[in-house]
């Protein structure tokens, strides 16, 4: 048995239960049916011409391209939003699950393109990569109306290719690794002022004044900033080791509640349920099917 | 089979290599050659947020002159309803934000003030001008306004004037 057809075979390219990429799909559509809907006064002011929306692309004078590319009304801006709103639901539900992905990104870059101002930041982009690679994964093969439908259980499900999962949890260990190993040659990163500047810049919430007031010295910073350092250079790694994997869920998920408290990104919160990636689907499936019998 | 098995391993490696890429270029700055730039620069975005930070805050804020030659403050809030943070990023127009050509940056200050002018006038605020400043001020623990005030202000810049 050579390496291609045993480890790399085994790894990247068996077929196995969907449960893993259902619970995800399911997780991320709620997550984000929660991060646009809170949007929803804000339409006006962010993508229609009642506000001061900039769009990135300038219209190109065919009437035809430049409706997408020119603010619309507040009626078609909620038209539009609520067709959104549907597209996720789509996918969360997991019915026509590629087309409400589609249609998810489809507007998602007709929003960004006229949105004020394209905030694409990395949250937005996990986002979007996370909803490609479930474009292709078979994560609507269980719990799900499709196998309600199909298969007249919304339990009933059909193995999946494994390599949208490992792609996904390859990106969040790309991501960590990027943000974490960077930290140890970036000049802002040496000392433990940066945590300080955190505190009490824009992005502060009031417990981060209330964490700031308390006048800890700087050498207090260096040690936390040293600690999450270390914890930042080894956790893409440990989320893999099935032995420590569970100590790295916990802390990551500590490191994102805390940043969520602190300096209110709580739109990262979302990695946390991710990290069900990590995890062999077998070993998922095992555990749900102890827990509910009604699983096949 | 074997084709599926082929294609697969196919998109596997070019995630890796793409993703390979972006971090040497994250740690580095190694531009590996032959490699599509574009997707290494997303994904470099994909793992390269908060690289530093200042001890001191920004603001835009919107000024009218009014007929009698008085300038009042237009509160931006209404137009950029969010936290602070991301209406901040927001007002920053940082996909505008080009390294070879600041001016196009302040071009799109003057679009922005130009369609503040036209909303503000169709509210019934009748505006002769309208400025955007960028305002700077240290940070403090006390709150993040605590030194907006004289004499602490670090930075007052005209970004743009309208008409």
């Amino acid at each position: 048995m050579n390496f291609k057809s045993g480890i790399f075979s085994r790894w990247a390219e068996r077929r196995v239960p969907p449960h893993s990429m259902a619970i995800l799909r399911i997780l991320l559509g709620m997550w984000l049916l929660i991060h646009w809907g809170l949007k929803t006064p804000a339409i006006p002011m962010l993508f229609s011409d009642q506000g001061l929306a900039l769009p990135y692309f300038l219209p190109t004078g065919i009437g035809a391209i430049d409706i997408f590319l020119i603010p619309p009304s507040v009626t078609v801006a909620y038209a539009v939003f609520t067709l959104l709103m549907v597209a996720l639901a789509m996918v969360t539900i997991g019915m026509r699950m590629r087309a409400g992905i589609l249609m998810t990104l489809g507007i998602y870059a007709y929003f960004w393109n006229i949105g004020l101002h394209p905030f694409f930041m990395t949250f937005e982009r996990l986002f979007v990569f996370i909803l490609l690679v479930l474009l292709c994964s078979g994560a609507d093969r269980t719990f799900s109306l499709r196998m309600l439908l199909h298969k007249g259980s919304v339990f009933a499900w059909q193995p999946i290719h494994i390599l949208p999962q490992r792609l996904i949890a390859l990106q969040l260990s790309a991501t960590y690794l990027g943000v974490g190993w960077e930290k140890m040659a970036l000049p802002d990163w040496q000392h433990g002022e940066i945590l300080t500047h955190a505190l009490t810049g824009r992005w502060a919430t009031p417990l981060a004044f209330t964490v700031a007031q308390t006048n800890l010295p700087l050498p207090f910073y260096d040690r936390a900033l040293f600690l999450l350092k270390f914890f930042q250079f080894l956790l893409p790694f440990g989320l893999w080791i099935r032995r420590y994997q569970w100590l790295f869920f916990f802390g990551g998920a500590l490191f994102h509640i805390t940043i969520a408290v602190l300096i209110s990104m709580w739109w990262f919160l979302i990695m946390v349920p991710a990290y069900i990636t990590f995890l062999e689907p077998e070993a998922v499936y095992r555990f749900l099917k102890k827990t509910a019998p009604s699983i096949p | 089979m074997y084709y599926k098995s082929l294609f697969a391993s196919a998109i596997l490696i070019t995630y890796l290599l793409i993703t390979g890429a972006a971090f040497l270029y994250t740690i580095g700055r190694f531009r590996i050659p032959l490699l599509p730039w574009p997707l290494i620069h997303v994904s470099y975005t994909l793992m390269a947020p908060y690289q530093g930070d200042v001890p001191w805050n920004g603001v835009f804020i919107a000024e009218g002159e009014l007929p009698d030659g008085r300038w009042t403050p237009i509160p931006l809030e209404s137009y950029f309803p969010f936290i602070r943070g991301e209406a901040s990023v927001r007002m920053a127009l940082h996909s505008f934000q080009k390294e070879d050509s600041p001016a196009f940056l302040y071009a799109k200050y003057r679009e922005l003030a130009l369609k503040l002018l036209e909303q503000e006038r169709t509210k019934g605020n009748i505006f002769d001008h309208i400025r955007i400043i960028y305002r700077t001020w240290p940070r403090s623990p006390e709150g993040y306004r605590t030194l907006y005030k004289e004499p602490f202000f670090l930075r007052n810049e005209l970004v743009t004037l309208v008409p």
